[in-house]
C-alpha cells in the first residue's frame, strides 16, 4: 500500500487497519466486515476529514484510534511508535492525554449527575494539570473561557440539563482539551446541533487548532462541512477509503465515482430536485463481502475487473489519491485523461465541473 | 388576509401550548400561512421553533398536554379546529397524511409491506381486496420498489426502502395535501436525493401538495416554492424560496443563511448566530430574537415586531427598515 | 441528595415515607411502651379487646398488642436488613457481570440464571428446615433466593449504561475502571437501586411471615409471622378470635402499602412523563376534553 504524505510527520498515523466482526453465531459464523485496510496520516496542525454514510466504518475507525476498541489487523502509529505494540493491553495515561475524542450527541456524552466543573476537573486532576483547590478552579474557569463559555463562575456549577446543545458541545470540547491533547478526533461533533450553531463550533476548533496546534480527525456524513473546516478530506465507503485528496480539489474534481454521486446528492439551493441520479442506490454488503470493489454493484463506470479485485491506491498527484479501476494500471486511460474527459459536458458528472 | 380560491390551506393566528408543571409554554404563537394546491410550502426551523408543532396541529393529532388556544385552521374551507372525531378522522390520510422522520420505524414489523398499504386503502375506502392489491402495486411502482417487495416484511427493507413505503401509504388515498416533517433527515444524502426526487415527480404527475418541514435549510430551498420561517415558535419571515435565497429580509434568515456551508460556489468564511435559541419556558420580551440579533435596536427589546409586507409574497416581522 | 428532596415532596412518597417511619420507630421504641416479656401469660386465652388488653390475647393468655409491636422489631429487622443485603448483593454481582463482561459475567449470568430458574419458596423452605431455626436464617435464606432478580435487572442496566458516551469519554479521559462504576455508573442508577431496594423489602416482609407462618422458624420468638402461626395453631378463627389476627395483617399490610407508594413515587420521578401527565390531567378536567382523541382546543377569551 502506498502509504500517505510524509511519514516522518505524521503526528497519528493508521497503517492497514481492519475491524471484523463475527455475527451470527451457529454453525457458520459470518464475518462483518467493519473496517478494512485503512491507511492515512494525520500531521501536526492539520484537520483530515473522514466523509461517509451511516455504516460505512468512520466511527469505527476513531474508535479506534482512541482505543476504545482493538483493531483486526494493522498498526496505529503515534508519533511513529506502534503504540499496539507499546500498551498492547490498553491505552497509557500518556496517550489518553495526547489523542482525545468529541462526541456526536453533547447529550449523552456528559454525565447527568455532575456538574460542568467536576467534568473538567477530573482530566485535568488525572492527567496533574493542577495542584491544590485554587489552581484547578483557575485551571477550570481557563478552559470554560477559552471554549467561549461566559461567565465561567456561574456555568461551572450547573448540571448538563441546565444547558443547551451547543453549551454541552463546548464544555464537551473543554474537557477534551483539558489533558493538553495534541490530536482531537471529533465524531460527527455537529451533526446533533442547531443549524444556526453549528458553524460556531467549527469555528471554534478552527481556533483551537491555530492556537494550540492541535491536529483533527474530522468525522462527518456532510461533506459541505468538511469542506469548511478540512484541509483534506478522505471519502469512505462500505469500511474503505476510497479517495483522498485537499478538501477544495475533492470538491473541485472528485475522482472517485461514489465521490461523485456523494456530491450531486448534497441539496443545492440552486436546484431544482428535477436532475436525477445516475447511479443505482443499495447498501453496500457488509456480511461476507462479494470480492472487489465494494461500490461495483451501484458504480456507472463499472467494469468486470472491479467485481474480481479490490482496486490498489494510485496517486494521482503528490495529494491526491484515490482507490479505483478507473486509475488503476488495468484500465483504458490513464488518470489525467479520464479527469479531463470528465470535464466533458456530455458525461453525467458534468454538473460538478463548474462550480 | 383573505383566503384565495386556489388555497388548499390556510392558517390563521395558530397557537398551541404545552400545559406543563410549571405553567403554559406557548410553542406556536400565531403562526399563519396559506398553501396552494400543487405548492410546496417549507416550514424551516431549528429546535423549539415549533415547526413539527405546526404540523401536528393541523391534524390534531398532538395529543394533551398540547392544547390549541387559539387561531384558525380551513382545510378546502373547512374548519378543522371545529371538526367532530369522525370529520377529522376522514380529513386524517383522506385529505391529509404525514410522513415524518420515525415513520420507517414505525411500521407494523409482522405485516408485510403490502399488507399494510392494503390495511390502509381497505380502512378508508369501500373497495375490493383484489383492487387495493392491484393499487397497493402501483403505489410501491409510484415510490420505486419492485413490486415483488410487496411480500416483505419491513425488517427486509433498508432505512430508504422503508420511508418510500411510509410515502407509498401516505399517498395511498391520493390526499390532496402531504406533511412531510423531516421525511429524510435520519437518511444518508443520496438516499435522500432519490427520495425526494421521485416525490417532486410524483407532486407534478398527481397535483398534491406538500407542507415540508426541516431544519436543512439547502434542502428546503431546493425543494419547496415558497418557505416560511419560524423562530421560537413566531413566524419571522415567509418569501419565494429564491427571493429568500438571493434577498433574505429577516436577520435570521440571513443569519441561517451564512450558517450553511455549501460544496459549490466560493469557500467563504461564516459566522453563524451567536447565542442558541431560547428557552421557550422563558423568551425575551419584544422581538425573540433581539439577543441573538446583530442589528438589534432598543425598540426590539420591548415591541414584539407585526409581520409586514417586503414586496409580493414577501412577509417578515421585523423593526429594521421598518416605520 | 437532590433526588430525595424531590421524592419527599411528593405526595405519595411522603405519606409512604411517613407509614414507615412510624413503623420504624414502632419497633425502635416500642417494646419500652409496652413494657414486660410480650411471651408472658398475662391474662385468661382469647380474651377480646378490653381497657387491661387493648387487643385482647391470644390462645396461650398473652397479650396481642405487646405481641404485635415485638413482632414488629424482628420482622422488620429483618426485612429490612434481608432487603439491603438482597439488592447489595444483587448489585455487586450485576455490576461486575455487566461492567467486566467476558468468562466473568457468563459464571455469574449462568449462576444468576440457576437462582432465578429454582422456585423461590420451595427452596426457602428446604433450606430453612436444614438450618437452625431462627430470624437471622429466615434471613438468610431469603437473601439465598432473593439476590438473583435484582442481580439480572442491574446487569441489563449496567450493561446499557456501560455503552453511554459519557462513560465512554470517561475511558477516554483515562479515569480508571472502578472509578467509572462508582463515580459514573452507579449515581445514575439511584433510582433503580432504591425501587430495588424497596421491592426486596416488600419480598423479604412477605416471604419470612409466610414462612414462618407455616412453621419454618423459630417459634419461641415473637414476630409478625409466628405470632400468625400461633393464632392458627390455636384456632384462632374457629373460635371467632379475630384479634389475634387482624393487628398483625393490618401492620404487615400497611407497610407493604407504604412501601409500594414509595415505590411508585419514584417510579414518576424518574419518568417526568408520568409526572407531566399528572399535571396535565389536571389542567384538564372539562367534561369536552376528556375521550377525545385529537388535540383539544381550548378558546381562551379575547379570542
Amino acid at each position: 500500500m502506498t502509504t500517505i504524505g510524509q511519514e516522518s510527520q505524521a503526528i497519528l498515523e493508521a497503517r492497514g487497519v481492519g475491524k471484523y466482526f463475527q455475527v451470527g453465531g451457529g454453525f457458520r459464523p459470518k464475518q462483518l466486515r467493519a473496517l478494512h485496510e485503512v491507511s492515512f496520516a494525520l500531521r501536526p496542525r492539520q484537520v483530515v476529514a473522514l466523509v461517509g454514510e451511516s455504516g460505512s466504518g468512520k466511527s469505527t475507525i476513531a474508535r479506534l484510534l482512541v482505543r476504545l476498541m482493538e483493531p483486526s489487523a494493522g498498526t496505529i502509529l503515534f508519533r511513529g511508535k506502534d503504540i499496539l505494540q507499546e500498551e498492547p493491553r490498553r491505552a497509557s495515561l500518556g496517550y489518553r492525554a495526547q489523542v482525545q475524542m468529541i462526541f456526536q450527541d453533547p447529550f449523552a456524552s456528559l454525565n447527568p449527575v455532575h456538574t460542568i466543573a467536576n467534568h473538567l476537573e477530573r482530566p485535568l486532576l488525572l492527567h496533574g494539570k493542577a495542584r491544590g483547590a485554587a489552581e484547578l478552579r483557575d485551571r477550570v474557569h481557563e478552559l470554560l473561557e477559552t471554549v467561549e463559555l461566559k461567565p465561567a463562575v456561574e456555568l461551572e456549577a450547573r448540571y448538563p440539563h441546565q444547558l443547551s446543545g451547543g453549551q454541552r458541545q463546548r464544555v464537551a470540547i473543554a474537557r477534551a482539551l483539558a489533558p493538553g491533547p495534541s490530536v482531537i478526533l471529533a465524531d460527527e461533533p455537529i451533526s446533533m446541533l442547531d443549524v444556526s450553531i453549528r458553524v460556531g463550533i467549527l469555528n471554534l476548533m478552527e481556533r483551537l487548532k491555530e492556537e494550540r496546534g492541535i491536529s483533527y480527525l474530522y468525522i462527518t456524513h456532510d461533506i459541505a462541512s468538511a469542506r469548511y473546516f478540512a484541509d483534506r478530506t478522505m471519502v469512505m465507503y462500505a469500511g474503505h477509503l476510497v479517495e483522498g485528496a485537499p478538501s477544495e480539489e475533492l470538491m473541485q474534481r472528485p475522482a472517485h465515482p461514489y465521490t461523485q454521486l456523494l456530491l450531486s446528492a448534497v441539496p443545492d439551493p440552486n436546484g431544482s430536485m428535477k436532475s436525477a441520479l445516475q447511479e443505482k442506490s443499495g447498501a453496500p454488503q457488509l456480511i461476507d463481502p462479494p470480492p472487489g470493489c465494494p461500490f461495483a454493484a451501484r458504480c456507472p463506470s463499472v467494469m468486470k475487473v472491479c467485481r474480481q479485485e479490490m482496486p490498489g491506491t494510485t496517486q494521482l498527484d503528490q495529494e491526491r489519491w484515490v482507490r479505483c479501476h478507473l486509475f488503476g494500471h488495468g484500465a483504458e486511460s490513464g488518470p489525467e485523461e479520464l479527469l479531463k474527459c470528465s470535464n466533458d459536458p456530455k458525461t453525467p458528472r458534468q454538473e460538478h465541473r463548474n462550480w | 388576509m383573505e383566503a384565495e380560491p386556489s388555497t388548499l390551506l390556510s392558517v390563521r393566528d395558530l397557537r398551541v401550548e404545552y400545559l406543563t408543571p410549571a405553567g403554559p409554554v406557548c410553542a406556536v404563537d400565531g403562526v399563519s400561512f396559506d398553501i396552494g394546491r400543487g405548492e410546496v410550502l417549507g416550514l424551516a426551523g431549528e429546535s423549539g421553533s415549533g415547526k413539527s408543532t405546526v404540523a401536528q396541529a393541523l391534524l390534531r393529532i398532538l395529543r394533551p398536554p398540547a392544547v390549541i388556544t387559539g387561531g384558525q385552521v380551513l382545510f378546502e374551507g373547512e374548519d378543522v379546529l371545529g371538526m367532530s372525531e369522525a370529520r377529522l378522522r376522514e380529513l386524517r390520510w383522506r385529505k391529509v397524511s404525514l410522513v415524518f422522520q420515525s415513520a420507517m420505524n414505525s411500521l407494523n414489523p409482522i405485516l408485510t409491506i403490502g399488507e399494510q398499504i392494503v390495511d390502509t386503502i381497505l380502512a378508508h375506502e369501500r373497495v375490493k381486496r383484489s383492487e387495493a392489491v392491484d393499487r397497493a402495486v402501483s403505489l410501491l411502482k409510484l415510490v420505486g420498489i419492485d413490486s415483488a417487495r410487496l411480500t416483505s416484511y419491513p425488517h427486509q427493507l433498508s432505512g430508504g426502502m422503508r420511508q418510500r413505503v411510509v410515502i407509498a401509504i401516505a399517498l395511498a388515498l391520493e390526499p390532496p395535501l402531504m406533511l412531510m416533517d423531516e421525511p429524510t433527515t435520519a437518511l444518508d444524502v443520496v438516499v435522500q436525493k432519490e427520495i425526494l426526487h421521485q416525490v417532486a415527480e410524483l407532486k407534478d404527475r398527481l397535483g398534491f401538495s406538500i407542507l415540508f418541514i426541516t431544519h436543512d435549510l439547502s434542502l428546503i430551498l431546493e425543494f419547496s416554492t415558497r418557505i416560511a420561517v419560524l423562530y421560537a415558535g413566531k413566524l419571522v419571515e415567509l418569501a419565494p424560496s429564491q427571493e429568500l435565497f438571493h434577498a433574505p429580509r429577516h436577520p435570521y434568515t440571513k443569519g441561517l443563511l451564512s450558517s450553511v456551508p455549501s460544496v459549490r460556489g466560493p469557500r467563504r468564511k461564516l459566522v453563524g448566530i451567536p447565542g442558541s435559541p431560547p428557552d421557550m419556558r422563558k423568551l425575551p420580551a419584544g422581538c425573540r430574537f433581539h439577543p441573538r440579533c446583530p442589528s438589534a435596536m432598543e425598540r426590539c427589546q420591548a415591541d414584539s415586531p407585526e409581520l409586514r409586507e417586503q414586496g409580493p409574497g414577501h412577509i417578515k416581522a421585523c423593526h429594521l427598515d421598518s416605520p | 441528595m437532590s433526588f430525595i428532596w424531590q421524592l419527599l415532596e411528593n405526595r405519595k412518597a411522603s405519606v409512604g415515607a411517613a407509614l414507615i417511619l412510624f413503623f420504624v420507630l414502632l419497633g425502635l421504641f416500642g417494646p419500652a411502651l409496652v413494657p414486660g416479656d410480650p411471651s408472658d401469660f398475662v391474662g385468661a386465652p382469647h380474651q377480646p379487646p378490653s381497657s387491661e388488653h387493648l387487643l385482647g390475647t391470644t390462645g396461650q393468655g398473652q397479650d396481642v398488642l405487646a405481641q404485635t409491636v415485638a413482632g414488629a422489631r424482628t420482622s422488620l429487622a429483618v426485612g429490612f436488613l434481608t432487603g439491603f443485603a438482597v439488592m447489595a448483593i444483587g448489585a455487586l454481582v450485576g455490576m461486575v457481570a455487566g461492567f467486566f463482561g467476558g468468562w466473568l459475567d457468563s459464571v455469574l449470568s449462568f449462576m444468576t440464571n440457576v437462582f432465578l430458574i429454582i422456585p423461590g419458596l420451595p427452596m426457602a423452605v428446604v433450606i430453612a428446615s436444614y438450618l437452625h431455626p431462627g430470624p437471622v436464617t429466615i434471613g438468610l435464606v431469603l437473601v439465598i433466593t432473593g439476590w438473583a432478580w435484582n442481580a439480572r435487572m442491574l446487569r441489563a442496566q449496567i450493561l446499557s449504561l456501560r455503552e453511554k458516551d459519557f462513560v465512554l469519554a470517561a475511558i477516554v479521559s483515562g479515569e480508571g475502571r472502578l472509578r467509572i462504576i462508582f463515580r459514573e455508573i452507579l449515581p445514575n442508577m439511584t433510582s433503580l437501586l432504591m425501587s430495588g431496594f424497596i421491592s426486596a423489602t416488600v419480598y423479604a416482609i412477605g416471604a419470612q411471615v409466610g414462612l414462618e407462618f407455616l412453621g419454618i422458624g423459630d417459634v419461641s420468638v415473637v414476630t409478625w409471622g409466628t405470632n400468625l402461626y400461633w393464632a392458627a395453631n390455636d384456632a384462632a378463627l374457629l373460635t371467632g378470635a379475630w384479634w389475634t389476627v387482624v393487628p398483625t395483617g393490618v401492620c404487615v399490610a400497611l407497610i407493604g402499602f407504604a412501601l409500594v407508594l414509595v415505590n411508585f413515587a419514584i417510579d414518576e420521578l424518574s419518568n417526568p412523563r408520568l409526572r407531566a401527565e399528572r399535571t396535565w390531567t389536571r389542567l384538564l378536567k372539562h367534561p369536552d376534553l376528556e375521550g377525545g382523541l385529537s388535540t383539544p382546543v381550548v378558546r381562551t377569551s379575547g379570542s
